[in-house]
């Protein structure tokens, strides 16, 4: 018993104890921070769904490259046909479109005010200085370049904005610009998707147009 | 990293919005990742159009097998057992995450029954909730769309393909399929032309086309094909209204819009059979026949024999059957079938 209490090697008792407490800290500090996580998602969704102060509907769509002329492209507008059409009567829908690339060349950039009209198509956000140049005001001209690629006609009354992420761009990383690169297509044919693969190579095999 | 850059997009993106946070976030890219920020971080209800999944069950079981060496699996991995458990176990880690990113969506829509079958085995829970369905993409019909008439007139004896020179359109395959056909019918030669219509993005794509220009070469078959490099798609037109066979030779093709064109515009096609072509348009129309599947250069040659030497009365019937098919690819159905699916979700009033 002597030897054993002498010993400078821990003991099997000494050893449990030590573990049970490095995992006592580690379910602690797991639960601090699913505690923590949990708390600042309900909060940033608090933030945005309470501070929503829009009159309509806001229908967003994500598509970086929206004017790649691609089927994708196509299929994008085909939806806010549909969207226009079903907002036709009641006027209740508010169409935004996220883009990293310039819907067309005649695209004003836009400011955010306070004290600007709906009507005008702009995002009202008086917080958003610095997305003075980040913003597209929409004007009339993009529908008679999809109604003149895609034969598709979109009621003018629709509300649509589109803002601009081209200061985001490198967020999607090079292998997808490489794969817009390749998506980016004459009038020569169709394809039929936008595709956000994980890999290059799997995006080679993900471009199946 | 790229799935991790189109969240960060999509968090800018929505953050953007500032006080008109969207209600329903609609995605048509495929870009998955960003269900989660919309949805978990923002709240929004999401809507997503899928062309196609990012990963499908036929990837995993290919890199299994390591039975073929495909544009996907380069020569060297494919042959290495180490390389392919570890693309084996990161495809299943990103088909699970996959799977539960692609279940916060409230409304599934996919373009054909293959994405249909991957999609509805991929996101489990979505399909649990039964919010996945069918909505064939909007095509181009009426401006290729030719009339009984047209179906009658004698066309040229031209095989047209559709397609970029990407190595998934598997271009190969259609000149060892002609070659097949002359030296099984060698009267064919000089009468019967190839038309490869595509576009041609980068110097790969320049490579590959190279590549086949060299194989026809080769193959003795350089007066007998016709390359037509990144046209206007008025060219694409004229050559649907000339030609009399369309060939598709892309395996397991999510949908097949190139297919739908060529029948549309009356061409007898023959697509391979497999995927959209062989489960929603290659079928049959009011229990007639629309087109030709074929899988392997003999059963392209075979298809193109008979494509070539069919009675004038079938081949008028198959024409014709062929373009009405395709009517429920249009624009005017896809825009029935979608306002249909989002008025009964309820998501743009709720």
């Amino acid at each position: 018993v002597a030897t054993d209490q002498n010993s400078w090697f821990p003991t099997h008792k000494s050893i449990d104890m030590f573990l049970t407490l490095v995992w006592q800290l580690v379910v602690l500090l797991s639960a601090s921070l699913a505690t923590l996580l949990s708390l600042w998602i309900i909060l940033h969704r608090w933030k945005f769904r309470w501070g929503n102060k829009s009159k309509k509907r806001v229908i967003a769509f994500f598509h970086p490259y929206c004017s790649s002329g691609g089927g994708g492209e196509r299929v994008l507008w085909a939806i806010i046909q549909v969207l226009g059409e079903i907002d036709e009567k009641h006027n209740f829908l508010k169409i935004v479109i996220y883009t990293v690339e310039p819907p067309s060349n005649s695209y004003t950039k836009g400011v955010y005010k306070n004290d600007q009209s709906p009507k005008t198509n702009l995002l009202l956000d008086s917080s958003a200085d610095s997305f003075i140049h980040s913003s597209l005001l929409f004007v009339p001209d993009v529908l008679e370049k999809v109604e003149e690629r895609f034969s598709l006609s979109i009621s003018a009354s629709l509300d649509i904005t589109f803002i601009h992420l081209n200061d985001c761009a490198h967020f999607l990383g090079k292998n997808i610009l490489h794969l817009h690169s390749r998506i980016h297509i004459s009038n020569s044919l169709q394809l039929t998707c936008f595709m956000a693969s994980f890999t290059s190579q799997t995006g080679q095999a993900d471009c199946r147009c | 990293m790229e799935s991790w850059g189109t969240m960060r997009l999509a968090y800018q993106a929505l953050l953007r919005s500032g006080s008109e946070c969207p209600s329903v976030f609609i995605d048509t890219t495929g870009c998955a990742f960003t269900y989660l920020t919309a949805n978990v971080l923002f709240g929004c209800k999401v809507i997503a159009y899928v062309h196609y999944p990012t990963i499908s069950t036929d990837m995993l079981s290919m890199v299994w097998e390591r039975r073929r060496v495909t544009y996907n699996n380069q020569a060297y991995i494919a042959n290495s057992r180490i390389t392919t458990y570890v693309k084996l176990v990161y495809y299943t880690m990103f088909a699970v995450a996959y799977g539960t990113v692609g279940s916060l969506c409230s409304l599934v829509l996919v373009n054909s029954t293959w994405t249909f079958n991957h999609i509805n085995s991929l996101w489990f829970l979505a399909a649990l909730r039964k919010v996945i369905s069918i909505v064939f993409p909007p095509c181009r019909i009426s401006s290729t769309q030719h009339t009984n008439d047209g179906d009658r007139r004698e066309r040229e004896r031209i095989v047209l393909s559709i397609g970029q020179f990407r190595p998934e359109k598997d271009h190969e395959l259609q000149i060892e399929s002609l070659a097949l056909l002359f030296e099984k019918h060698p009267t064919l030669k000089g009468d019967v032309k190839m038309v490869m219509v595509g576009g041609c993005r980068g110097a790969c794509d320049q490579e590959r086309l190279r590549h086949l220009q060299d194989m026809a070469k080769r193959l003795d078959l350089e007066s007998s094909i016709v390359f037509c490099v990144n046209q206007p798609y008025s060219v694409v037109e004229d050559w649907l209204g000339k030609a009399s066979v369309g060939i598709h030779t892309m395996w397991n093709e999510h949908f097949g819009i190139g297919v739908v064109e060529m029948m549309s515009a009356g061409l007898i096609t023959i697509a391979h059979d497999s995927g959209g072509p062989k489960s929603d348009i290659v079928v049959p129309f009011k229990g007639k026949q629309t087109g030709l599947l074929a899988s392997t250069a003999e059963g392209y040659a075979d298809a193109m024999f008979e494509a070539f030497t069919m009675d004038k009365k079938v081949a008028f019937e198959m024409r014709k059957n062929a373009r009405l098919s395709v009517t429920r690819f249009s624009d005017e159905e896809f825009n029935r079938s979608f306002k249909k699916q989002i008025l009964d979700s309820g998501l743009l009033i709720s």
